[in-house]
């Protein structure tokens, strides 16, 4: 070797060895740090992450550090900051799919879906079958009215993370939306099997099964969420009865959403319309002036049962 | 390769190799990430609220029933060229979500996306349309017709507006139509406001849609008729003439405050959604219910922004639907109660669950 080669050999050598020294010495930084955001001392990684600490990582450790910093700014519920250091991890890192999905949640989670929607549309493109990307993607479609493209980002999500009984939830939900009852029963079932803890999940496969016509069905359903006495279920059964015409149930699921809720709305309307039914106008007047006070004013029920209640004074 | 801490366990190894460290690192992050969207996939919780099983339960009952039995409802579809488009994004939405929708009517392009609706064209097919609308859709232009209309004063013909409408729906007459439909045009002799509700559907909506300044007026039986837009941007008493009771309007107009036009068509725009924007002040007060879409920045030439006017049609219904829901409900509601002393509210099944 000619000394001219060896000598620019050397000098490369040398230079190398304080570099690899430094990205080790980052690697155990980011090592300790991981480990202290691991156990929840979120405080101390950004204590320890501060601009000047940051900005003596390299490469993957940089990125990482980026991606550490910010996760401990939104665990801490400092969103501002956090928003601030994936913005700049994403300038540094454009095509890092990890960054542009948190930057692209937290935009979500903050209803800015003009912002978000880019960034997840950018992360599908980089990674076709990206589950957060398409996620993303599915729940502001959903939230806009684009329910076709919805369900198909839905689709693309289950395909990478078919256990997620969350998801298939959601996608349930939409099917239900769009009035693909059938779909969105066969979702909300497969919600149920991965999660069957989920009383949710019953509740919305109730609202499927009631909107199919299938009533029976829709309170069979109902019938654990009645017995452990949730309000929201005690009055869909009893409103779902008074539509079926079957009165006597529907008085006994109105005295049983009573006892849990006395002043309930929805236990009030339906106990006027049995006596509209019945033909008794001044009791019904007095129970729909009942369930007006009862709600919040202004709300649709508020609404409702003073105009029934101004109607039914009206025909005495 | 990078470590991707949101995918949890479906972290993949994508390309390259990683060494130990680096693999330890991304091990480690993606631990964390699990539990950072744990947290971010809530389970939701469905609406079982009081406002949500009453909305349903009178919306069943409401969509259950023969329009003889309830309010009859009107779409109106106002003017608006380009901007107009977004009708169909409203539609979208009013169809995906059972909206009852028994009389439709339509001013200029309101009329032909109207008509379209009326004859039982799918919104799918309505979307694809306009996707496809240029500057020469409906109408004979091209450079050598334009320097003829700047030049000689020649104006063009809308002979394409018609023979589109009817590729699109045939040759059905008013009488046909699965929805009854009306739409407006205007005399240029004598400034009337003329109701099209009978006779041949393609010919009025072409007559609707006759932009004045720019296509020759259309003779029809002794009358020369323009674009409705100049008399009834609006039309809602085409839609009462239909009978209907409850009337939602969806609105396109121009936001001509911000627009500097610099050019003849720009000023002959301008004037028209001016004329437009004033005459329907008072027909805005007789709808029951509006919707919006923002799509006043949309010049009528800007036929590249009509997927951008779509969406924001679909945006502004999907938004104001359950308003528009609840406003209808409350208007039906002595139609409604007047059956609840006799017989069951029995709805088998519709609606949003």
């Amino acid at each position: 070797m000619s000394r001219v080669p060896a000598a620019l050999l050397g000098a490369l050598l040398a230079a190398a060895v304080p570099a690899r020294a430094q990205w080790n010495s980052g690697l155990e930084t980011i090592k300790l740090l991981q480990k202290q955001f691991n156990q929840g001392r979120y405080n101390e990684v950004i204590a320890q992450l501060d601009s000047a600490s940051l900005l003596k990582l390299r490469d993957e450790n940089l990125r990482v550090g980026y991606v550490l910093l910010g996760a401990s700014y939104e665990k801490t519920g400092q969103l501002d900051q956090s928003l601030s250091f994936y913005q700049v991890g994403v300038r540094l890192f454009p095509r890092d799919k990890d960054l542009l999905a948190r930057l692209a949640a937290l935009l979500h989670q903050a209803g800015l879906e003009e912002q978000a929607q880019p960034l997840f549309e950018k992360l599908v493109l980089i990674d076709p079958h990206n589950a957060q990307g398409h996620l993303g993607l599915a729940q502001i479609d959903r939230a806009l009215g684009f329910l076709d493209r919805s369900s198909v980002h839905y689709e693309k999500t289950l395909e990478t993370w078919p256990e997620r009984g969350d998801i298939w939830q959601e996608y349930g939900e939409e099917l239900g939306e769009a009035r693909d009852y059938r779909t969105a029963e066969l979702a909300l079932r497969r919600a149920l099997a991965l999660a069957p803890e989920k009383t949710d999940i019953i509740l919305d496969l109730a609202l499927v099964l009631r909107a199919m016509g299938r009533t029976d069905e829709a309170l069979t359903e109902l019938a654990e969420p009645v017995r452990s006495g949730r309000p929201g279920a005690l009055r869909a059964r009893a409103l779902w009865l008074l539509e079926e015409g079957r009165g006597e149930e529907s008085k006994a699921a109105v005295e049983a959403l009573s006892s849990v809720a006395p002043k309930d709305p929805v236990a009030l309307y339906v106990r006027a319309r049995l006596e509209l039914k019945a033909g008794r106008l001044a009791q019904a007047q007095g129970f729909l002036r009942q369930a007006a006070a009862a709600s919040p004013e202004a709300s649709f029920t508020a609404r409702v049962c003073a105009a029934l209640a101004a109607w039914a004074g009206r025909q005495r | 390769m990078k470590s991707s801490p949101l995918y949890g366990r479906n972290c993949p190894p994508q390309g390259g190799q990683l060494d130990s460290r680096r693999l330890a690192a991304s091990r480690m992050v993606c631990l964390f990430a699990a539990c950072l969207l744990a947290a971010q996939a809530a389970w939701a919780a469905p609406d079982y609220s009081p406002d949500a099983l009453l909305r349903a339960h009178l919306w069943r009952d409401l969509i259950s029933r023969p329009v003889s039995r309830r309010p009859k409802v009107g779409l109106v579809l106002s003017a608006g060229s380009t901007r107009a488009t977004a009708h169909v994004g409203v539609l979208q939405i009013l169809e995906q979500a059972g909206f009852p929708i028994d009389a439709v009517a339509g001013t200029s392009m309101g009329a032909v996306i109207g008509a379209m609706y009326a004859a039982g064209r799918p919104v799918k097919r309505l979307w694809e349309v306009a996707a496809n609308l240029n500057l020469a859709s409906g109408s004979n232009m091209n450079s050598f017709r334009l320097i003829e209309l700047m030049l000689a004063d020649k104006l063009l013909s809308s002979d394409n507006a018609e023979r589109f409408t009817r590729s699109e729906i045939g040759g059905l007459r008013f009488d046909q139509l699965p929805i009854p439909f009306a739409c407006v045009a205007m005399d240029i002799y004598t400034g009337e406001a003329i109701l099209f509700h009978e006779g041949d559907v393609a010919t009025a909506v072409r007559a609707s849609m006759n932009l004045p300044g720019v296509f020759k007026p259309v003779e029809y039986r002794q009358r020369y008729l323009v674009d409705g837009g100049v008399v009834d941007y609006i039309p809602i008493d085409a839609a009462r003439s239909l009978g209907a009771e409850w009337v939602l309007a969806s609105i396109t107009e121009s936001d001509y405050h911000s627009a500097r036009p610099t050019s003849v068509l720009g000023m002959l725009e301008q004037v028209i959604d001016i004329r437009g924007a004033v005459l329907s002040r008072e027909q805005r007060q007789r709808a029951q219910f509006l919707i919006e879409p923002p799509v006043g920045d949309i010049g009528i030439y800007e036929t590249g922004r009509v997927p951008e006017a779509m969406a924001k049609g679909v945006i502004a219904a999907n938004k104001a639907l359950k308003p528009a829901m609840e406003n209808l409900l409350l208007f039906s509601l002595e139609a409604l109660a007047r059956d609840w002393g006799t017989a069951p509210a029995a709805a088998p099944s519709g609606g949003r669950p």
